[in-house]
Parts: structure tokens; C-alpha cells; sequence
């Protein structure tokens, strides 16, 4: 009798072992869907290129701001004879 | 101009220090290093050189047929420059370069004049008159004409005879300007009358602003007889750009100025443009400019304008001439050793009139043994020199200082003096000029001037001064300006090269 309640017991036990092992399994885990076949591998699309910053001229400097007593001194320049050279024209002049 | 010529009263109006230096200097010569300093490079002086013996005749060769149209082009488009094409070029000239022998040697004979007038001038080297000692140096142009030919430049060569300074470009711009302005019938002049300012109500407000509109692009030609604010801002403008009170209001004084036909404004273009051939092809990176026409003083410092002020230059019958030189030294309290024909006509009827007046001026009579006493005032607050002068060597004895009487600055006809160029900032100009110089600083300029010492500060470096004389110029933005032609040179100077008297058209 003793050893018919020690088979029963191991037999509860293995259940509940059983069922420990099943929980950590995860079998009430939806299944997932099988993978689809992979497409063919495509080349990647290039990437649109930019507006080359080098084809537009950068934006002008901002005017440097004279002051009063600069433009005047410039003005007064230009009455007592603008003698600053103008300069030369680039590259060489063609031949006749 | 007879007027013109080198008069006896002309040397030493304002001061005959040279002859006099020993005496109000004394010993004064001044903790100054005894070395000559150096000088900065001048323009030869053209008018002092010993003309050099004629050249040989150069042959100059054909002109293939490319050449030939090269010159071509470039004489009928001589006007650009001021010139007249005619004098170079005969009407009905081929421009297919296919020339006769006869063609070719007409061609180059106006080349050659071409090139020395675009270059140094139309006028005669024996005929400038004394006062205008700035003057081109000689040019043959024969050789070089050659030398463009056999090199095939020819373009390039021609490209590079006219003054390559801005004010001769912009001056050149202006000239198609006006030109432009004049083949579209110029401008109507606007009635006299009484005044015109910001809120009237006139009828010839239109008028006026149709005139504005003609050379000011920020005018808009059509409007109301309403004076109103941007009028009156473009009124000022144009008063800025003739040199009168921007006071933006018109009365017949702008009025005459607006009424100025354009004709005129083109002369004294083609006038200031051949003033400007007479200036050497380079200019020293300091120096100092004076336009006795505007009566304005700039110093230049690395070829920049770093200092302006008002001048007074002479007045008409004691006009500033054109010269350049080199300021060598400074004086400080400066006394004033009359001119003995100022001293004649001014000062001594004063004392007759007055009696005590020179003495109450701080004046002392000289005794001259065998001649009429000299008059000489001391340094000080009154003396007519003020506390600074700016020595530089002219056989005209004329030279910038200080003044007692500032009211003069004020003023927009500066054309006042003795024949002196009187600074509005002269402190300014002398700290300036002496910088660098370890014995006169701020500090011991100001102790000399606490009292009347009379101190020469020699310059480190001789600075150049050119005395100018511009009627016509164009300020930054391009707009030309113009003032009145006080000595009346401009007048002369299209006479002497023949454009008033032949009665062309410029």
C-alpha cells in the first residue's frame, strides 16, 4: 500500500514537473508564419543627389556696413580724385 | 588766360617763410633726426625736366588688313574717351582694312595722335599755363606703336594708354551717360519762382521731379504737385551731388544748378577727363589729395583713404594752383610773415583806418633797411596760420595750414583764401602724418601746444601732395557730382585743347 502511495506521488510529481517544463516552453505561443521565400535581391536605389553646392555660387558676403565717418571719407575721396587703379582685365589680351 | 600767368603778387601771397625761416625759427629747428628723411617716390617732374633731343624718326610699317581694322574701331570710338574722332580719322575711312599706301600712312598718323592724346592730353606742353603745374611728362608714341604692330597687340597696346584710375573710368561711364541723356533731349528747365519744400503745393513740382528723375534712378518722373518726402529726399541728393546745402529745399539757387543744361555737364566731363591724362601713371601709396574745385582734403595710407576733411582753397583772382610736392615738415604754432602785397592792400589800410589794429592783432613791423617794412604776426590763437602748417617746396610759397576761423567750413563755396589750403582737421592731419615718430606723440604735441613755440616737426617720411583741381567725379554708387568750375579752368582748358572754339559737338 505504502509503495503504491509513493508511485502515485512520483507520478503528481512528474506531472507538475511536467507541466513546470511546459509553461517555461511557451507552447500556448501563437505559431508563427513560415518565412516567405526571400525576393530576389535587388540593387539598392541610389540615393537622389543633391543640388551640388559647387554648381551654385555661395551666397553673397553681406555688405559691410560703413559707417558715417567712412562714407564720408570715401565720398571725400572720390572728390579729391578716385586714384586707386582699376584692375587689370583677366587673362591675356588675344593677338591681333 | 593772361590772367593766369605767374604774377608778381603771386609768390609768397600767403607766406614768405623760406626767405624768412631763420628769423621765427631760430634755433627751434627741433629734436627732429638730423638725417634727410627719406622720400617717397614722386612723379618726375615733367615740368622741370630739360626736354630730352627729338628721337629719331620711327618708320611705322604697314597695318595688315586686321590691324587695320583694329585701329579703325578704335578711333571712331575716340569719344569715349573725350575725344573728337575727326581729329584722327577722316570721314569715309575704310573699315575693311583694305588700305592704299596713302589710307595706311593716314591711318597711322592718326594712331600715333590718338595714342598721345588718350594718353598725356591734348594740350600743348608750352601752353599750360603757370598755375597748372601738373603736367604730363612727354610721350612719343612712335616707338611703341611699332612695337605693338611687329608684336601683333596692337588692341592691347591702344587698351592700355588711357589712365587706368578709377576716377578716369568712372568719369568715362558718365560720359555715355550724359550722352545718352542728351540724345534723349536732355531735361527741361524748371521756372524760378518762389520756394519749393517738404508739403508746398506748386506747379512746377512735377517739373522738378521729371528733372530729378533724369539723373537719379531712385526718382520716380511722375507725381503730384505735392512736395512730399521722398521728393524732398531726392532733392537732397542732388544738392549733395552739386556740392550746395542738402537742405531739401529749393529755391532758385538748386534751381540754377538743376537748370545747368546737359550739354554743359558733358564739357565738364570731357574737361575733368583730360585733367586726368595729366596724372602720373602710378601714385604713391601715402598721400595726401587736395580738389581746390571742391575744397577737399584726403589722405591716402596703403593706397586707401583713411582721413577727410574740409579745406578752403583760394579764391578766384588768387586761385590754389595745381602742383604736386611733398610735405616735408610740420610747424606748430606757426607765425604768419605777411605777404607783402597782402599787407598793402589789406592790413595797412586797416591800421590807417584803425590805428592800433595790428598791434591789437598780434602783428610787429619789420624793419627792412632800404624797403617797405615787413609785417609779421605771432604764433598764437590769432595768427592767421593757426597752430598748424604743413611745409611742402612749390615756387608758389603756398602751402595747408590751420585757421582761426572755422565759420569758413561751414560754408559750401569754399573758395575763400589767399591762394593757402586752410584744414579743417588740421590736429588730425599732423598726428597723422607724424605717426611713427617717436618725439612728437599726442601727449608732446599737446604740450607744445599749451604754449606758442614756434616747433618744425620734421616728417619721418616726406609724404607727396597733390593739389588737384576736379569739377566732375562720380561717388560710389556711380552718380556723378559736379561743382561750379570756381576758377573758371574748365572753360579754359576745353578752349586751349580746341573743343569750345572749334564749336564741335562734344
Amino acid at each position: 500500500m505504502f509503495r503504491k502511495v509513493l508511485w502515485i506521488a512520483a507520478a503528481c510529481v512528474a506531472v507538475l514537473v511536467a507541466l513546470a517544463v511546459s509553461r517555461t516552453l511557451n507552447f500556448d505561443k501563437p505559431v508563427e508564419k513560415a518565412a516567405e521565400p526571400a525576393a530576389p535581391v535587388a540593387a539598392p536605389p541610389q540615393p537622389v543627389p543633391e543640388p551640388k553646392a559647387a554648381e551654385v555660387p555661395p551666397p553673397p558676403a553681406p555688405p559691410v556696413e560703413k559707417t558715417p565717418e567712412q562714407q564720408q571719407i570715401d565720398d571725400d575721396a572720390a572728390a579729391t580724385g578716385m586714384t586707386t587703379v582699376e584692375p587689370d582685365p583677366p587673362g591675356e589680351a588675344p593677338r591681333d | 588766360m593772361s590772367g593766369h600767368g605767374l604774377r608778381g603778387g603771386r609768390i609768397g601771397r600767403c607766406l614768405a617763410l623760406a626767405a624768412a625761416a631763420p628769423l621765427v625759427l631760430g634755433d627751434l629747428a627741433m629734436a627732429q633726426p638730423q638725417a634727410a628723411p627719406p622720400v617717397l617716390a614722386l612723379p618726375p617732374a615733367a615740368a622741370a625736366s630739360v626736354p630730352a633731343p627729338p628721337a629719331p624718326p620711327v618708320e611705322i610699317p604697314a597695318l595688315t588688313p586686321a590691324q587695320a581694322q583694329v585701329a579703325v574701331k578704335v578711333l571712331r570710338a575716340a569719344d569715349l574717351h573725350g575725344l573728337q574722332p575727326k581729329a584722327y580719322l577722316p570721314d569715309g575711312f575704310p573699315d575693311d582694312g583694305q588700305l592704299s599706301a596713302g589710307q595706311q600712312a593716314t591711318l597711322a598718323d592718326g594712331l600715333l595722335q590718338y595714342a598721345h592724346d588718350v594718353r598725356i592730353g591734348r594740350m600743348d606742353p608750352d601752353k599750360f599755363p603757370e598755375l597748372w603745374q601738373v603736367r604730363p611728362a612727354a610721350y612719343d608714341p612712335a616707338p611703341d606703336l611699332v612695337k605693338a604692330l611687329a608684336d601683333g597687340r596692337l588692341q592691347a597696346w591702344l587698351d592700355s594708354l588711357p589712365p587706368r584710375y578709377s576716377g578716369y573710368v568712372a568719369l568715362k561711364r558718365g560720359l555715355v551717360r550724359y550722352r545718352e541723356i542728351a540724345a534723349k533731349g536732355g531735361w527741361k528747365t524748371i521756372p524760378e519762382g518762389g520756394k519749393m519744400e517738404l508739403g508746398s503745393t506748386d506747379p512746377r513740382v512735377p517739373a522738378l521731379r521729371a528733372r530729378l528723375a533724369v539723373e537719379d534712378p531712385q526718382v520716380v518722373a511722375t507725381g503730384s504737385a505735392t512736395f512730399d518726402r521722398p521728393l524732398q529726399e531726392a532733392v537732397i541728393r542732388a544738392q549733395r551731388r552739386y556740392g550746395i546745402n542738402p537742405d531739401g529745399v529749393v529755391g532758385n539757387g538748386t534751381i540754377a544748378y538743376l537748370n545747368q543744361p546737359v550739354g554743359q555737364r558733358i564739357l565738364q566731363i570731357v574737361a575733368n577727363m583730360e585733367r586726368w591724362r595729366w596724372m602720373p601713371a602710378t601714385m604713391p601709396s601715402t598721400r595726401v589729395q587736395v580738389n581746390t574745385g571742391a575744397a577737399i582734403v584726403t589722405l591716402f595710407r596703403d593706397d586707401k583713404p583713411v582721413m577727410s576733411m574740409k579745406a578752403v582753397s583760394g579764391r578766384p583772382g588768387d586761385e590754389t594752383p595745381m602742383l604736386t610736392s611733398a610735405i616735408h615738415s610740420v610747424v606748430i604754432n606757426p607765425p604768419w610773415n605777411v605777404p607783402s602785397g597782402i599787407a598793402q592792400r589789406e592790413l595797412w589800410p586797416k591800421e590807417k583806418a584803425n590805428p592800433g589794429y595790428l598791434a591789437r592783432n598780434g602783428y610787429r613791423i619789420i624793419p627792412v633797411q632800404g624797403g617797405q617794412p615787413r609785417l609779421q604776426q605771432a604764433s598764437g590763437d590769432q595768427s592767421a596760420l593757426g597752430r598748424f602748417k604743413f611745409d611742402f617746396d612749390n615756387p608758389f610759397a603756398v602751402y595747408l595750414h590751420d585757421t582761426p576761423s572755422k565759420g569758413g567750413f561751414d560754408r559750401f563755396a569754399r573758395q575763400a583764401s589767399h591762394g593757402c589750403v586752410r584744414l579743417e582737421k588740421p590736429r588730425a592731419l599732423a598726428e597723422a602724418l607724424l605717426e611713427g615718430d617717436a618725439t612728437w606723440t599726442t601727449e608732446a604735441i599737446d604740450r607744445q601746444l599749451e604754449g606758442d613755440k614756434t616747433v618744425r616737426a620734421k616728417l619721418p617720411e616726406q609724404v607727396p601732395v597733390f593739389i588737384l583741381y576736379w569739377t566732375a567725379f562720380a561717388s560710389a554708387d556711380g552718380q556723378m557730382n559736379f561743382r561750379s568750375d570756381p576758377y573758371n579752368w574748365d572753360r579754359e582748358l576745353l578752349q586751349r585743347v580746341g573743343v569750345l572754339a572749334s564749336g564741335t559737338k562734344v
